[in-house]
């Protein structure tokens, strides 16, 4: 003989229920299948009948077709000239703004930065100054140290003041590359070298029968 | 030492970190990937680091091939990663390749303009090739920018030159279809010179930022779901990061070649030959060595009609254009142009190899 304790709704409105079993329970009548199982049943369903790809499909042109017609909103906005104008103007007020704002912020700070014991821009600068001169000084040094090749340095020194010198160009000559006679460089035809702009210069020697590795002398 | 000063000094330490991480954050340089090809840097000034690749297989051609890229991005996007590098593949064609890696301009370079950039950096390395091969001319490829730059360095010193070769060039700026040609147009004389007296150099951040405006949608959604749908592809997702690092590879533009190249495309004085390098009118008639013109049909930054006008301007007997159904950055690592592309460029260089 079945009991009342077999029947699930036995304990409704039981003092042991809590609050939350009752609202389980509620969700339990209202939805008989949760609906989870019931979009896996769907999709699995779908899945049978070879639905889904044409839905992946669908969707993925309906994706295109929006990202195409953004990409053609956004072209249309850059290339209309009322839109070109106004940004052409706003470039500038904002960019004149910003200039403003660093020198406010300029004079502010250079007023406040000795007051608390901190160099001032100008200070930073010319050690900075200082510290790339004395660098470049270092890697002429090794760059001179590492090239034991006396051809080497000379063609060092020719590229740099742009002149190739008489003994270069003769050894020039002797040299053969790539199984092909050399070609005399008249330093005539050579183009002069015109600006002034010029730093450092560094001949990092010829090279040598051992291969390097494949990562070094890459990167900044 | 006082305890205001110790404080200030924390102090600073805190927002020199702070900004060095916006620094980052905002596309500082960051470093290069890999390399897929050997290369020994030869020969290093100004601005120029001259990296050689040497030539393999039996077939090796005799005139060197100086490669020359923009100012504006690092050129790892030409030897990529293995099997999708230019440079290697036309290292495997028995060119002596030879590339100019540009050195990101500082503070103090902003004095550095096309005259410094053609007269100095790119002649010296022209003439570093020259002693180091002992071969008088050399073939130029240049690609975008650095199209330009060598088509500018071969108009002024045309005797060094053998071949040139430029990709997607911005010559001619008269058209105005592209977002890019309007929101150049946009930028004032003004505007240019307030950002070189402000920073001095044209921001990488500014750069990048530029770029970016240009396709909103691509950059902050479907370039990512497009990395997802080809996902499956074996490789792809490596080449994507690649690429992405590449896209974040801006460098800064030095301030005076930043105000020479806003005047140059709003006069558009190259095309008309009034622009001045130096001393010197940049004069394309001078040009007569064999030129190939390689235009990006689907190029959406460099306008294939900007490029289009070149071989009318020079005076060259054995000139062309090469249109390929490509777009800008596609011409150097899209598969389909390793495989069609450049076998076409090779075999025009190696034609005139002699």
């Amino acid at each position: 003989m079945a009991t009342n304790d077999d029947n699930p709704r036995s304990k409704l409105n039981s003092i042991d229920s809590t609050f939350s079993d009752e609202v389980l329970k509620l969700a339990q009548c209202l939805m008989p299948e949760p609906p989870t199982s019931k979009v896996k049943r769907i999709v699995a369903n779908i899945t049978d009948k070879g639905i889904d790809r044409q839905l992946h499909e669908i969707g993925w042109k309906a994706y295109d077709t929006v990202i195409g017609a953004a990409n053609n909103a956004t072209n249309r906005v850059f290339t209309s000239p009322a839109v070109g104008q106004v940004l052409g103007g706003a470039i500038d007020i904002i960019l004149r703004y910003q200039r403003f704002n660093a020198a406010v912020a300029g004079a502010f700070f250079s007023a406040l930065w000795p007051a608390v014991g901190l160099p001032s821009a100008t200070e930073v600068e010319a050690i900075r100054s200082d510290v790339r001169a004395m660098r470049e000084e270092l890697r002429d040094a090794v760059a001179e140290r590492d090239s034991k090749d006396d051809f080497a340095s000379e063609l060092h020194i020719a590229v740099r003041e742009s002149i190739v010198s008489q003994q270069a160009d003769e050894k020039i000559s002797a040299r053969k590359t790539n199984g092909h006679p050399a070609t005399h460089i008249d330093p005539a035809t050579m183009p002069a070298k015109k600006s002034s702009v010029y730093q450092f210069s560094v001949w990092s020697g010829w090279p040598g029968a051992d291969p390097m590795e494949p990562g070094e002398d890459v990167g900044n | 030492m006082s305890a205001i000063n110790e404080i200030a000094s924390l102090w600073m330490e805190g927002t020199m970190r702070t900004l060095d991480a916006f620094r980052t954050g905002f596309g500082a340089t960051m470093d290069d990937p890999p390399p897929a090809t050997r290369s020994r840097v030869i020969y290093e000034s100004g601005l120029v680091r001259l990296r050689h690749y040497e030539a393999r297989g039996a077939n090796k051609k005799r005139v060197p091939l100086l490669l020359i890229y923009s100012l504006i991005k690092r050129p790892f996007i030409l030897d990529l990663q293995p099997g999708r590098s230019v440079v290697e593949y036309l290292v495997k064609q028995g060119f002596d390749v030879y590339l100019i890696d540009w050195i990101p301009p500082r503070s103090d370079d902003r004095n550095h303009g096309f005259d410094e950039y053609v007269n100095t950096d790119i002649a010296n390395a022209v003439r570093a090739i020259q002693i180091y091969t002992g071969i008088e001319q050399i073939s130029i490829l240049g690609y975008c920018f650095g199209a330009l730059l060598g088509l500018i360095y071969s108009a002024l010193h045309s005797g060094n030159v053998k071949n040139l070769v430029t990709l997607t060039i911005p010559l001619d700026t008269s058209p105005r279809q592209l977002p890019i040609e309007h929101l150049t147009a946009a930028m004032t004389s003004r505007s240019a010179k307030v950002i070189v007296d402000m920073y001095g150099n044209a921001p990488a951040w500014m750069m990048y930022s530029f770029f970016n405006t240009l396709a909103p949608t691509h950059h902050l959604l479907d370039k990512f779901v497009g990395a997802y749908r080809s996902s499956a592809r074996p490789g792809y997702l490596d080449t994507f990061k690649l690429f992405e690092r590449w896209l974040h590879s801006d460098v800064p533009m030095a301030g005076r070649i930043f105000l020479e190249t806003s005047e140059m495309w709003r006069e558009n004085s190259l095309m008309k030959g009034t622009m001045k390098v130096g001393e010197t009118i940049a004069d394309l008639t001078r040009i007569a060595m064999p030129l190939l013109n390689v235009i990006g049909d689907r190029d959406d930054i460099v306008n294939p009609l900007s490029s289009e006008p070149l071989p009318e301007l020079v005076s060259s007997g054995d000139k062309q254009n090469l249109h390929y159904p490509t777009g800008h950055m596609g011409a150097a690592i899209s598969a389909d142009s390793l495989k069609r592309l450049w076998p076409q460029i090779a075999t025009w260089l190696s034609a005139r190899d002699d």
